[in-house]
């Protein structure tokens, strides 16, 4: 009988790599290089597209607005879910499991529908205004399109979930008994709440606001709808100069600002999972 | 108590604030009038003019074909990256290779398109491939996002799952391939589908990396939507949008249930066990 070397799974495995690793390399490693080169280098080499971003105050207010709604909705996203997380992560299993997929549903939905039908119900004759008009609530429709408040209530709809997820999966692996010591040594609800329940939540809390705050950074279609010309974001405005003005360095450079800022943001995320296992722990999936 | 009151109904609202748009979507796709502010009766009306619109058909049926393909590559190249990742124990600079790996899950969708349209462009002036940008492009680069998101679910299933049987083929003088071809390949069938699943409505989902990397005469239904949303609403879209959430559900609950037979699946894992004392 022929005799074959033993092998390892694990070392065996490692020729697994080389397809994958040709992938990589050529649909991610390599193309985010270019993007890195054209910045740099055209249309001559040195910072002028980056001095360019920095002179012009448009491009300075684009910067700022994006940080600061993505800020807001993540602030927003926060106090929506945590005690949504809560209720939810005292549920039974059952309950829990129904819970879950309720906020799934949603998730998997595309971005486009549902900003499509943010855009419809906020329109001037929209339900939202009519509903509200006819309640006696406002005597004129507001606007909630084309301006900030229709940018932030699409946003935090959409990314909503993603906060949920993290913070029920830093809930769910807490020790209870921590909590019941508290109250046997008779600490009241809020006092175990503020000194026990509040720090054990801590990294899901910086996991979710993390995981919210990258994608609101990098997000456009709920921007370019439901925002007006003052309310640009930096996706909207690479996006523009991709397509409209053909300024490919100079989105480039833009699209490596915000490449920075999201690896800065990535680097911070994964140092906070690693403590309760990702995003899509036991009991996300 | 009233405190219990207090968070069901923040719970409540928190699913309303969700469902809203959606639930508006699915009711006025039947609305029987023009214009989406007054409910004037019930009516399949729209479903009519929607499959009747040809443009959008055919931008669906593209769609489809884009997503069937891309989540097959991204099935086959994810599976062999995520078990290579999960077989293969510690390394120097592990920690970065897994990062590495899941960035594409939080790289913004703009920077993906850009930077796949350069490689595509610079791909097309050196080697004449891909010749021109549409869905052959597309397919690519909805692959390459999906890659990373089936990797991480194969990658979940492996970590639950103790070598051992592996290992067993292994003594038992199976060569490498055979082994993953007969041992560990039947073991992640359900991770594959999910995962296929997930990269499937990754596809459908995605406009901004389509519109970067798609060209003329190549628009997905996203592209094609997005456009129309552009210039207003008609209640024809919401009878696509209800047909899309009514897909996504199904899909999800299939996925959900795949998971479970994954659960069931993982009982096995005292056979297992038994086999590693042997």
């Amino acid at each position: 009988m022929r005799k074959r070397r033993i092998w390892t799974p694990g070392r065996g495995y490692l020729s697994l790599l080389i397809l994958p690793g040709i992938f990589f390399c050529a649909f991610f490693i390599w193309p985010l290089g270019t993007v890195v080169y054209q910045g740099l280098f055209q249309p001559r080499f040195g910072f002028g597209n980056y001095a360019t971003i920095l002179a012009s105050t448009t491009h300075i207010r684009v910067l700022m607005f994006t940080f600061r709604l993505a800020g807001e909705v993540t602030l927003l996203c926060l106090l929506i879910a945590y005690p949504v997380a809560y209720t939810l992560s005292r549920a039974g299993e059952g309950m829990l499991r129904v819970g879950l997929a309720i906020v799934l549903i949603p998730f998997w939905t595309s971005v486009v529908i549902r900003t499509y039908a943010w855009s419809a119900l906020f329109q001037r004759h929209g339900l939202v205004n009519d509903l509200l008009v006819q309640a006696g609530i406002v005597d004129e429709p507001i606007k909630f399109i084309y301006n900030e408040v229709g940018v932030l209530i699409g946003m935090t709809q959409i990314l909503l979930p993603f906060m949920i997820l993290p913070l029920l999966n830093a809930m769910r692996r807490m020790d209870g008994t921590l909590l019941r010591a508290a109250e046997v040594l008779g600490a009241n609800p809020v006092r175990v709440f503020v000194h026990i329940y509040l720090p054990l939540s801590m990294p899901g809390v910086t996991a979710g606001v993390l995981l919210v705050f990258i994608s609101a950074v990098g997000f456009y279609v709920t921007p370019a709808v439901l925002g007006g010309p003052q309310q640009m974001m930096i996706a909207v405005l690479i996006e523009q100069y991709v397509t409209r003005t053909l300024n490919w360095p100079l989105a480039s450079a833009l699209a490596t600002i915000l490449l920075i800022a999201t690896t800065l943001l990535y680097l911070a995320y994964e140092r906070a999972t690693r403590r309760i296992g990702g995003m899509f722990g036991a009991e996300a999936t | 108590m009233s405190g219990r009151g207090a968070l069901l109904g923040w719970l409540l609202a928190g699913y309303a604030f969700l469902y809203a748009p959606i639930a508006f979507l699915v009711a006025f796709s039947f609305n029987d009038a023009k214009l989406v502010t007054a409910w004037a009766g019930f009516s399949w009306r729209w479903y009519g003019v929607l499959f009747a619109d040809e443009a959008l058909l055919r931008a669906a049926f593209l769609s489809l074909r884009i997503a069937v393909a891309s989540a097959t590559l991204a099935t086959v190249v994810g599976t062999l990256c995520g078990v290579a990742l999960a077989r293969f124990g510690r390394f120097r600079g592990r920690g970065a290779f897994d990062a590495a790996v899941a960035a594409p899950l939080v790289l913004p969708e703009v920077i993906t398109g850009l930077s796949l349209l350069l490689l595509f462009v610079a791909m097309d002036q050196a080697f004449g491939w891909p010749a021109g940008r549409g869905a052959l492009t597309v397919t690519l680069a909805h692959a390459s996002v999906s890659v990373a998101y089936v990797a991480v679910v194969v990658r979940a299933r492996l970590a639950g799952m103790t070598p051992v049987l592996e290992e067993a083929a292994a003594d038992l003088y199976a060569p490498p391939a055979e082994v993953f071809r007969r041992v560990t390949l039947p073991l992640l069938a359900p991770a594959l589908a999910s995962g296929w699943l997930l990269a499937f409505t990754l596809s459908l989902d995605d406009v901004v990396v389509a519109s970067f990397t798609s060209g003329p005469g190549a628009s997905t239904l996203p592209m094609v939507v997005f456009s129309m949303l552009r210039l207003g609403t008609t209640p024809e879209l919401y009878a696509l949008a209800t047909l899309i959430v009514l897909a996504v559900a199904a899909i999800l609950l299939l996925g959900l249930w795949l998971q479970r037979s994954n659960a069931a699946a993982s009982g096995g894992q005292p056979i297992a066990g038994g086999a590693g004392r042997l």
